[in-house]
């Protein structure tokens, strides 16, 4: 092979290398050097600074608008999330409003009658209601057994609602006779001592198994009727005493203990009532039902109630006035033979507002005084007393004081006289009370 | 010059008289903050009766004529709108609890605490019912909800 100028092979592929790098870079340099070129300086150099800043302040805003409208996807995108959130959490608040609920009330009482040691009794009670449909609700008031140490269900339903006037309820029922026995909470109640007709006369608290119907009736837009009527297995006989002997207690040994009936009759209980204005309230209440295990001879109640509380009126808004009357005969038992009694009670709402910025009345929005005073009678007619009847007269005045509508404490003083149940023995009591 | 007393008495009396009218006014004003009932969108925008609100708060009526189950909302206890809401509807207390009708059961409602939440409240889910001051629903958007009642 011909080698020019004596050099070797190596050389020479090396050089044909070079130069062919060579003529490649060649051919592809310019256009970088074109393509750089077009961006500096000999292009731009044709438009004024003005023009420039135009381009600038076009470009700047293009941006802007291009941030805008990915901000403002990105914020409806929020919203829409916070509204989902939003619906959620309502939605959660709303089933657990309607779901189960536990609460409860207690009372710790303290006695001092004169006849007696001074002591102290309470009572702690545990409600569980809730929805399992939203048409089927349930209501359970327990008892915790104090101080008896044996827990009662004082209160288990369940109601099926099907229309305003017509409602199935089954279950412990709270029997609707008089409106004390439906109203028993102590928190609710403004006196420690529940009076003697609603002891005696009326077993409150008193429950039994059965079956019933209740419902609202509106007769006009300020006067409604509502009714509760119940089948229940009723009272028994074990509350007749030995003639002569045993004093007679009322009808409170008679309740059934939620055991079963003692006889095939079953009892028929009902309460109806006319509420005007939703601040006056009328109530008659009926109850019958055989008695005996091995007879017919029946027990026949009645009762009425009212309560007024009227509002919007000036002066008499803080007053609120309460009575009941309840009566049983008893067919076939001469100890007892009948047995009725009646309450009366005045309340009278107060607040000194110079109290506002005491102790008493700092920390809340609506504290309140109540002034009580209230009377009651109760009589058992009976062979087993002496001359034929026992009776009891209560008169109580009352104080007491409400930080808020769930808390109270109370005080009263007794002026009794009778034979049933506090006799001639007069005496202070004092209580406090809550419910959550 | 000093005013007469004659003179002096009578600027006085008109004093008194432009602030008892400005107060006279006032009271006005601030008594005529209207409220709205409102309920949510799906249910009917028929007008409620005062009553049958009242019902609804007092745990007497529980479903709407649908069917569905009313959902209550209330304002805190503190809140001025309950307190005329309550005076003026359901003639109680702001602090007053209710029961449902045969129970020893409270009225249960959702408890939010400003105009705005409980319009969103009421917008949002079916079957709510609120009430809100009118002027501050107009400012929220009355176009959210239907308004049912007014309550001068």
């Amino acid at each position: 092979m011909h080698q020019p100028n004596g050099a070797s092979p190596l050389r020479v592929h090396t050089s044909r290398a070079i130069a062919m790098l060579a003529l490649v870079f060649w051919g592809i340099c310019p256009t970088f050097l074109f393509a750089q070129l077009s961006n500096q300086p000999s292009q731009s150099s044709n438009q004024s600074p003005e023009d420039r800043k135009e381009d600038s302040i076009k470009q700047l805003k293009l941006k802007m608008d291009q941030i805008e409208k990915q901000y403002k996807q990105e914020l409806s995108k929020l919203q829409e999330h916070l509204r989902l959130v939003e619906k959620q959490q309502s939605t959660l608040s709303d089933e657990l409003a309607q779901n189960v609920k536990l609460g409860g009330y207690g009372v710790l009482k303290f006695d001092d009658f004169q006849d007696r040691k001074s002591t102290y009794d309470g009572t702690l009670e545990l409600l569980i209601s809730g929805q399992i449909h939203d048409r089927v609700r349930f209501y359970n008031e327990l008892e915790l057994g104090i101080p008896d140490g044996t827990s009662v269900v004082e209160q288990g339903y369940v109601d099926l609602l099907l229309t305003q006037s017509f409602n199935i309820r089954t279950g412990v029922l709270l029997i609707p006779f008089g409106k004390f026995n439906l109203d028993h909470f102590d928190p609710h109640q403004d006196l420690t001592d529940r009076p003697v007709v609603t002891r005696r006369i009326t077993p409150t608290t008193w429950s039994d198994l059965g079956a019933g119907a209740f419902g609202l009736v509106p007769l006009s837009d300020n006067l409604k009727a509502t009714y509760e009527i119940h089948v229940i297995n009723g009272l028994t006989d074990k509350f007749t005493a030995q003639s002569g002997t045993a004093p007679d207690t009322g009808l409170r040994d008679g309740r059934t203990k939620l055991q079963t009936d003692n006889n095939g009759n079953k009892a028929v209980v009902g309460r109806g009532t006319l509420k005007f204005l939703d601040q006056y309230e009328v109530g008659v209440s009926g109850y019958r039902g055989a008695y005996k295990g091995n007879s017919n001879d029946q027990i026949i109640g009645t009762a009425l109630d009212a309560e007024f509380k009227p509002r919007g009126v000036k002066f008499w808004e803080d007053f609120e006035f309460k009575a009941e009357y309840a009566r049983f005969n008893i067919e076939g038992s001469s100890a007892p033979s009948s047995m009725w009694g009646y309450y009366a009670q005045i309340n009278y709402h107060f607040w000194p507002p110079i109290l506002n910025s005491t102790i008493l009345g700092r920390h809340f929005s609506s504290p309140t005084f109540t002034l009580v005073g209230r009377y009651g009678y109760a009589r058992i007619n009976t062979a087993a007393a002496s001359d034929g009847k026992l009776t009891e007269s209560t008169s109580v005045i009352g104080l007491n004081y409400r930080p808020i509508e769930d808390y109270v404490i109370k005080t009263e003083y007794q002026f009794n006289s009778g034979q049933l149940e506090h006799k001639s023995s007069d005496g202070f009591l004092a209580s406090v009370a809550w419910i959550f | 010059m000093s005013a007469s007393p004659y003179t002096s008495r009578r600027r006085s009396a008109k004093l008194i008289a432009v602030l008892a009218l400005a107060l006279l006014l006032c009271s006005t004003i601030a008594h005529a903050e209207s409220i709205a009932v409102i309920v949510n969108k799906n249910n009917s925008g028929d007008p409620l009766r005062p009553a049958a609100v009242a019902d609804m708060y007092h745990g007497e009526t529980i479903h709407w004529q649908n069917g569905e189950r009313i959902k209550l909302v209330n304002r805190e206890i503190s809140a001025p709108v309950r307190k005329q809401f309550y005076a003026k509807i359901l003639n109680a207390k702001p602090d007053q609890v209710f029961y449902r009708q045969g129970t020893p059961i409270p009225v249960q409602s959702v408890i939010e605490r400003s105009d705005e939440a409980v319009v969103n409240f009421v917008a949002t889910i079916e079957g709510a019912v609120g009430y809100v001051s009118l002027s501050r629903l107009k400012e929220i958007g009355d176009d959210l909800v239907n308004v049912v009642l007014i309550i001068e």
